[in-house]
């Protein structure tokens, strides 16, 4: 923290500071992410936007702990996330970040419920107050009437919404959505946005979201685009 | 995560697969039945023998035979062949008795007269086989009894009998209780009447002679079940009564001139007359009554001798046959041959339990690597949804864990009925030895929970690898999998 200059003052929720990513790809280095550096708000909703490989997801994966740079830092709610350990970067994505992606990414085997319940599963938390607040946050995404139902056995918009049901579960203060609205179609995808919408609104959360479909882009308050791991 | 949540989910994922779970466990419950069976052999059935010895006094007993080099076993059973046995003698009882360490001596006369033995009144009213001995009643030699009581130093010697236990069940008698007080009758063996009873007029009809005699006792005490239930237990005095026989033997030479005597007289009375002489007018010399007293001529069946410590007994049992001459035999003899077959059971055990738990702990891995690259994409999942690299090892872990657990499970039923087949064998290997029935199958509750344990414990072990593969996956990779 100390070691480079604040970018934003006390409002700064994420900032990352000359990241550089690159992947091995077959013996082809794929720079995913050159020497980025930018940062994002409290409570702002803002749209990644670029072509595909442009480095997008590999954004939201360094900001969610799951991936790490290879140069640089990405300073989240003021920590630098190299310097937690396993233990604590989980624990900070169960309880301050919450995942949406663009294939739900659902356990086929479980019920909209036990989805939706299983961020709580890494916390301890009584089983049956799991269930009392899965079913709730399930009713606050309109599927109050779909709980014992299977991945299968609801709609893709259904399913992203059980998805976004799943990542708010916890409350958390950062919402990472990969391409939310990508296997959408167009009604769906708009009432995702308006949820989307709504939470940064009601409860307070910064949303960071892949998309590369510039009208989803508008709803955003600021868009970044990357090309070619770059932020243009 | 909480610990029930490892094992709430363990068992749904173990469910998802439950074929291939099965199979899994399978290979764990061929272990864990050796395991099992083992336990039972030697905790239970080799303890509960050793301990009934122990409890029957048989390992500070001595049994002597008169025979050195007969080959007898501990409980009396085999072969005696030699001509050249010492004879057991009161002269030999009483020497033994003054010996050091020795406490109690008594001879044994086996009572072999009776082919049958019924109980009217009570039970089935089967007529069973009886194996009965004489003793010489002293507190030293008082039996563990289920009923009743045993036979007492001043005991009024004939027409008193202990039970053998065996007899109780085998004639459906619920409670040994009931039959103290309660009147036994031995049959005799057909024309075999000649034994403590009166002896038939020489002229008596051919089928009196053949005729079973019933001789009756009172019941006054019932064995308890245990090695040696077969025994019933009956006065020396009377014992020795019914080992002799009376028989008539041929007149003596005096006899024989008197009645020729007579007749000679007769023939010259009836001659001048000159008649012919009636068959029954002859003089008929009268018979003398042999006895036929087999202990006084063979010597006592067999001696016991009962020592205070049941390490002096082996020394004690050399003196006694260098000193008189006989065979003394102790139970180590027998037990050690019990132990080796134990230890070539327990062996053999061992080796399946081990090979198959080994084959399934190999199994558990291939089980678990199989699910962790199938479930790649849902561990990315959980670990973007927060699951540390500790609670996915933990939760694979558990898993291989419950694969274990329920072989452990499995194998506690599969071994106990196994070992309850097996009781019924041994049983009849024992009861070919004088033996009681026993009930080797008896397995405590915390073997129980242990040989579980261990099988849990093994799943876990075998669990760890794949589980620290699932934990070292790296996540982005893991959420691109389809």
């Amino acid at each position: 923290m100390e070691s480079f200059p604040h970018l934003c003052n006390n409002i700064c929720m994420i900032e990352l500071h000359n990241v550089s990513r690159t992947y091995d790809l077959g013996g082809e280095k794929i720079h995913a992410l050159d020497k980025v550096t930018l940062t994002v708000k409290e409570q702002e909703f803002v749209a990644i936007m670029g072509p595909s490989g442009s480095g997008k997801s590999t954004f939201l994966n360094l900001i969610g702990g799951l991936d790490h740079p290879d140069t640089g830092q990405v300073v989240v709610q003021g920590i630098n996330l190299a310097q937690m350990k396993d233990k604590q970067v989980s624990r900070f994505r169960n309880k301050e970040i919450g995942f949406v992606f663009q294939s739900f990414h659902l356990q086929p085997m479980f019920s909209a419920e036990e989805n939706v319940m299983l961020p709580l599963l890494f916390d301890k938390i009584k089983p049956s107050e799991r269930k009392k607040r899965a079913r709730k946050i399930l009713e606050t995404v309109g599927l109050g009437n779909r709980i014992k139902h299977r991945p299968s056995e609801l709609s893709a918009g259904q399913r992203q919404r059980v998805s976004i049901a799943r990542a708010i579960i916890n409350q958390p203060t950062i919402l990472l959505a990969d391409e939310p609205t990508g296997n959408l179609d167009s009604k769906n995808g708009k009432l995702i946005m308006d949820l989307l919408h709504g939470l940064v609104k009601r409860q307070k959360m910064t949303i960071v979201m892949v998309t590369h479909d510039s009208d989803m882009a508008k709803m955003a308050d600021k868009v970044i685009t990357i090309r070619d791991g770059r932020v243009k | 995560m909480r610990f029930s949540d490892f094992i709430f989910v363990g068992l749904k994922n173990l469910w998802r697969r439950r074929l291939r779970s099965f199979l899994t466990i399978v290979a764990v419950l061929i272990g864990s039945t050796a395991v099992v069976a083992l336990l039972i052999l030697a905790f239970g059935a080799k303890s509960v023998f050793i301990g009934q010895l122990e409890a029957t006094g048989m390992l500070n007993r001595i049994t002597i035979i008169g025979d050195k080099d007969a080959d007898i076993n501990f409980f009396g059973g085999g072969e005696v062949e030699s001509e050249d046995a010492t004879k057991l003698t009161d002269h030999i009882v009483d020497n033994i008795k003054l010996m050091d360490n020795v406490i109690a001596v008594t001879p044994i006369v086996g009572a072999h007269s009776f082919q049958s033995l019924q109980i009217k009144g009570i039970g089935n009213e089967k007529k069973l086989r009886p194996n009965i001995s004489g003793i010489r009643p002293d507190p030293e030699f008082d039996l563990t009894l289920s009923a009743g009581r045993n036979l007492m130093d001043n005991e009024e010697d004939k027409g008193k009998v202990v039970l053998a236990n065996r007899y109780i069940e085998a004639l459906d008698i619920d409670n040994p209780e009931d039959v103290i007080g309660k009147t036994v009758t031995f049959g005799t063996w057909e024309g075999y009447r000649n034994i403590d009873m009166p002896l038939l007029p020489q002229d008596a009809p051919e089928e009196e002679w053949k005729k079973v005699q019933e001789i009756e006792a009172t019941i006054i005490g019932v064995t308890a079940s245990g090695p040696g239930d077969g025994d019933s237990y009956i006065t020396e005095a009377w014992a020795k009564r019914l080992r002799t026989q009376h028989y008539y033997g041929p007149s003596t030479d005096e006899e024989m001139a008197r009645v020729e005597k007579l007749n000679t007289q007769l023939g010259e009375e009836v001659g001048r007359t000159g008649r012919e002489i009636r068959d029954d007018e002859w003089y008929r010399p009268e018979p003398t009554i042999e006895i036929n007293d087999e202990i006084k001529e063979n010597g006592f069946d067999m001696i016991y001798a009962q020592i205070d410590n049941a390490q002096l007994v082996e020394g004690i049992a050399a003196s006694i046959e260098e000193e008189f001459d006989v065979g003394a035999i102790t139970a180590k003899e027998f037990l050690d041959q019990f132990l080796s077959i134990f230890t070539v059971i327990t062996i053999v055990l061992t080796a399946i339990g081990g090979i198959a738990l080994l084959v399934a702990a190999v199994g558990i891995i291939n089980t678990m690597v199989m699910s962790v690259m199938e479930r790649t994409k849902e561990i990315g999942i959980m670990k973007a949804v927060g699951a540390s690299k500790r609670n996915i090892r933990l939760m694979f872990t558990f898993e291989a864990g419950l694969l274990g657990f329920w072989g452990g499970v499995a194998g506690i039923g599969l071994g106990y009925g196994l070992t309850l087949i097996a009781n019924y064998f041994v049983n009849q290997a024992l009861s070919g030895d004088g033996l009681a029935a026993q009930n080797v199958a008896q397995l405590e509750w915390w073997l129980a929970l242990s040989v579980v344990g261990f099988t849990t414990i093994i799943g876990m072990i075998a669990g760890l690898y794949p589980a620290s593969r699932a934990a070292k996956l790296d996540p982005v990779d893991a959420l691109r999998r389809e």
